[in-house]
């Protein structure tokens, strides 16, 4: 079997407007890299979320997923919740492996 | 760093930061809402939020009242709309008279408590910290010789710089040489010493931001769009600065307005006027006791408001609707409100018909002009991207001279740009220029000239980059969301750019859904979509079927000569000459009585001024008031032209057609609602704090602007980068131009459709539910106008608004 590595794996889904802050963020913890996702739509407790309008990417939600090792991930998570607190906006994070780890150190 | 980690101080920073409206450069200013940040809180929360009022002061109101110009019936709306407990309140009977909560609140308004307006906004600039940063800041992003370097930050350059400055004390320096080398570093080493909380860390950050907020607002923008500075470098910059100067941070003022007793005196005079002595004193404490100030005011601002809906109401009465003669010419402008004059003196003439739509005509350029070295953001600021686009010239071989040309004036161009441009240098420049310089000036306007009719013939490449069903796809939103389904044989769709020079807030009278640029090459791009014959064929398999004989003609609307260029003539077909030469003919005559109009509302004009001395403005490098821009905007319409066909609405509605039967599943109408409605809130809010706040959210006086690169202006050659718009774009001296109103929107669309895309769009949301914009609605011509609240669509008030013209004039 294929030798894999644990990861920690964060999605962050905001609204567009703090997406720089979280790419900042992101960096600053250490991760070598990130995958965004732009017009992200959906349902959360305080209703409906936007959805990718023709003329507005203003006003609507990104997803961000980054990986990265699990020991430099408590920062990020800390951080992002920070950001997040009383705002719109969440975060996923899971256990994951990835095939060539010198790519997320 | 042990105790707070580098992620934590940017999420602390880019947390603060949350309230902070990003400001574009000069050259592509665009129309924001300077508190769009707070835009999820009502905006009547913003006293307790900021210790500002988001309100003129209540004097100002009250010469208003009393010249009539607000009504009671407005101020009685206003109490219903603001507060609806005091409304509920019926009739209080003391010593034998009757009162309502309305009455006593009406009363109490016309006589307040003495002291009312007694509001200081505290200013920070003269700190010398601040003014150290402020000229560091705009020495770093002016000058291209001390910029920071690509690959390097804001902050890695600021601790290069400051540990050689010798304006700055050596012990200082000293300080500044051990600053650690990341900025996250720096905030935690002062952090570190006052062991704060997540809360207190926030309020020493929020402190830093508060600083220069025009410098952050700058900085906010490099963030989000060219990514070489952050937040996080600028409070590392500020926090190292005062511990090496040994500033102590004074504590953040309390913003919170304490919350006051009701003046006694207050309660005994409008008890005595309302109940004819003390007997109904408690009564009216329970009445005022919802007066404080701040809802005064803002019972006083929407009662201007109301009084201006229903003058909007009753212009409505006077449309016409379309006219019976058959269309000759269609002319699409631009939803600017500047557009509704010119449209309205266009459409004197039968034949013509008029539309609106955002600027752009649907399509987001990233337009590289033919001569053009950068290519331009030709595109509304709530897109992130363009379409890369550029021109083709009809004969190569003028091209090169065409270069040569240019690459001679631009050489000129730059460097006086590069050395007017800094502070510093500027002052050194008009010295060393003298006479030079104003020959320059003078001779300048004829070379502009000169250049316009050396252009090389083009054409837009839009239909050779972008595949077929793109251009389609541009196509059929920009005919659903208008309604545009019936051709005339010519089409025109109109941009529009200001003519003026020695403005360094050009771009600010320029086309906003263009990127604050002229709009006439987003124009000709939409012509050429249109006049494609596999963008016709494709239409026309949709159902939208544009007539052979129909030709689509780009023009720009010049809206500070009020001329109508028509654009890339060489390319109108034979056939359609005769009705262009007719339409420029018709244009020329509605253009001058534009100008008419205009000039009894310029200051410095009357209505007997000459046409030509009113251009003139155009070219008169010493013209304060070249036009107007989009001052006294206040509503903006949402339905077909009939509605308003006829009707003056003084230049300050913006228009956007729309017909529900051309957009069965609504989309047109989402798309209108959460785009070109934005744009309108967000050039209305700007408009309405510049003028409300001029000090905090204006650029201040033009007379002492001093540019910064392209940046924005210092008032002065010291101080915060400013922001907002200039007092000359607001006011003329003490008389304001602009009357500062929350927009107030008006759809006539299916209210179920409405509803839904409120619901779905938090922008939406927030603006509604804030109280930052209003909303009426009706379904067809023949509903009554009914008001959107949080609890759906209710029967507008009272007077005029609510009733259909039929039922006001059986009343």
């Amino acid at each position: 079997m294929t030798q894999l590595t644990d990861m920690t794996r964060i999605e962050v889904i905001a609204p567009n407007d703090l997406i720089p802050a979280v790419r900042e963020i992101i960096g600053s913890a250490g991760a070598t890299g990130y995958t965004s996702i732009a017009g992200i739509s959906g349902v959360g407790h305080s209703g409906a979320h936007n959805g990718p309008h023709l003329f507005n990417d203003h006003d609507t939600l990104s997803m961000i997923i980054t990986v990265l090792p699990p020991h430099r991930a408590d920062a990020l998570i800390d951080a992002i919740r920070t950001l997040l607190t009383g705002h719109s906006g969440v975060m996923f994070i899971t256990d994951t492996r990835v095939s060539r780890p010198e790519y997320f150190q | 760093m042990s105790l707070i980690t580098a992620p934590e101080i940017r999420a602390h920073v880019a947390r603060a930061a949350r309230t902070v409206s990003p400001t574009w450069p000069l050259t592509s200013f665009i129309a924001v809402n300077p508190l769009a940040g707070h835009e999820h809180r009502p905006i009547g929360e913003l006293t307790a939020a900021l210790g500002e009022s988001p309100t003129r002061p209540e004097t100002a109101y009250l010469a208003e009242y009393r010249d009539g110009r607000i009504p009671d019936a407005a101020v009685r709306e206003a109490l219903h709309d603001v507060l609806p407990e005091v409304a509920a309140i019926d009739a209080l009977a003391a010593a034998g008279r009757t009162a309502s909560g309305v009455d006593i609140a009406l009363c109490a308004l016309q006589n307040p408590p003495s002291g009312s307006d007694n509001e200081t906004a505290a200013d920070d600039l003269g700190a010398d910290v601040d003014q150290y940063l402020s000229a560091l800041l705009g020495r770093l992003y002016a000058d291209p010789v001390w910029a920071p370097p690509a690959s390097g930050t804001l902050y890695a350059r600021f601790r290069e710089v400051v540990r050689h400055d010798h304006s700055l004390p050596r012990a200082s320096r000293r300080v500044l040489a051990d600053l650690p080398a990341a900025p996250e570093e720096a905030i935690a080493a002062v952090l570190r010493s006052t062991h704060p909380t997540a809360e207190g860390i926030e309020t020493v950050v929020t402190a830093q931001l508060r600083a220069l907020p025009g410098w952050v607002s700058h900085l906010a923008w490099r963030a989000s769009r060219t990514g070489d500075a952050t937040l996080t470098d600028y409070v590392a910059m500020r926090l190292s600065l005062l511990r090496a100067l040994n500033r102590d941070e004074p504590p953040p003022a309390d913003t919170l307005v304490p919350p006051l007793g009701v003046d006694p005196e207050w309660v005994a005079r409008v008890s005595e006027l309302c109940f004819g002595g003390p007997e109904g004193r408690a009564h009216v404490l329970h009445v005022l006791a919802f007066l404080d100030a701040p809802t005064r005011r803002m019972v006083w601002q929407t009662a201007t408001e109301c009084a201006y809906r229903a003058e909007l109401f009753r212009s409505l009465d006077d449309a016409t609707g379309e006219p019976a003669a058959p269309a000759e010419a269609q002319l699409m402008f631009c939803i600017d409100v500047r557009s509704e004059g010119f449209r309205r003196h266009l459409e004197r003439d039968p034949g013509i018909r008029t539309l609106g739509f955002a600027g752009f005509f649907g399509i987001p350029l990233q337009h590289t002009p033919l001569l053009g070295q950068a290519p331009r953001e030709q595109y509304p600021a709530l897109l992130s991207a363009g379409l890369p686009s550029g021109e083709e010239p009809v004969d190569p071989s003028a091209l090169d001279a065409a270069w040569r040309r240019a690459a001679a004036d631009g050489a000129a161009d730059r460097a006086r740009k590069r050395v007017a441009g800094t502070p510093v240098s500027a002052f050194t420049w008009a010295e060393a220029s003298g006479w030079g310089g104003l020959l320059s000036g003078m001779v300048r306007p004829l070379t502009r000239r000169f250049r316009h009719r050396t252009e090389v013939e083009t054409v837009i490449d839009v239909c050779r980059r972008l595949p077929l069903d793109q251009r389609a796809g541009i196509a059929e939103s920009v005919l659903r969301m208008t309604g545009l389904t019936e051709f005339a044989p010519l089409v025109v769709l109109a941009g529009h750019a200001s003519s003026t020079v020695n403005n360094l807030y050009r771009a600010a009278l320029d086309c906003g859904a263009c990127g604050g640029n002229a709009g006439a090459a987003n124009a000709r791009a939409a012509a050429a979509i249109f006049n494609d014959p596999e963008v016709r064929q494709r239409l026309g398999e949709r159902g939208l079927v544009i007539p052979e004989t129909t030709w689509f003609v780009a023009a720009e609307h010049d809206t500070t000569t009020d001329a109508l260029r028509l654009l890339d003539r060489h390319l109108i077909p034979q056939a359609h000459r005769d009705a262009v030469a007719r339409l420029e003919t018709i244009a020329a005559e509605a253009g001058d009585r534009l100008t008419r109009e205009r000039a009894t509302v310029l200051p410095g004009a009357v209505a007997r001024t000459s046409l030509a001395t009113v251009r003139k403005r155009a070219e008169d490098w010493a013209e304060m008031y070249p036009e107007l821009g989009l001052a006294g905007n206040a509503a903006l319409i949402i339905a077909p032209r009939a509605i308003t066909r006829g009707a003056d609405l003084e230049r300050r509605v913006f228009l956007h057609d729309y017909d529900p039967a051309s957009d069965p599943d609504s989309t047109g109408l989402a798309n209108i609602m959460t785009a070109p409605l934005i744009v309108a809130q967000w050039i209305n809010a700007q408009y309405y704090f510049s003028t409300i706040q001029p000090q905090r959210y204006g650029a201040g006086d033009k007379t002492l602007h001093n540019p910064v690169g392209d940046l924005g202006v210092l008032a002065g050659h010291t101080g915060d980068l400013r922001t907002g718009l200039p007092w000359q774009s607001v006011a003329a001296g003490t008389e304001l131009l602009h009357t500062p109103l929350r927009l107030s929107v008006l759809i006539q669309a299916p209210l179920d459709r409405i509803g839904r895309i409120v619901s779905a769009t938090d922008a939406l949301r927030d603006l509604l539910d804030g109280d930052w914009i209003t909303l009426h609605a009706r379904g067809g011509a023949d509903d009554p106008w009914l008001r959107y609240t949080r609890y759906g669509f209710t029967p507008a008030r009272p007077t005029d608004a609510r009733l259909t013209r039929d039922e006001r004039t059986s009343a």
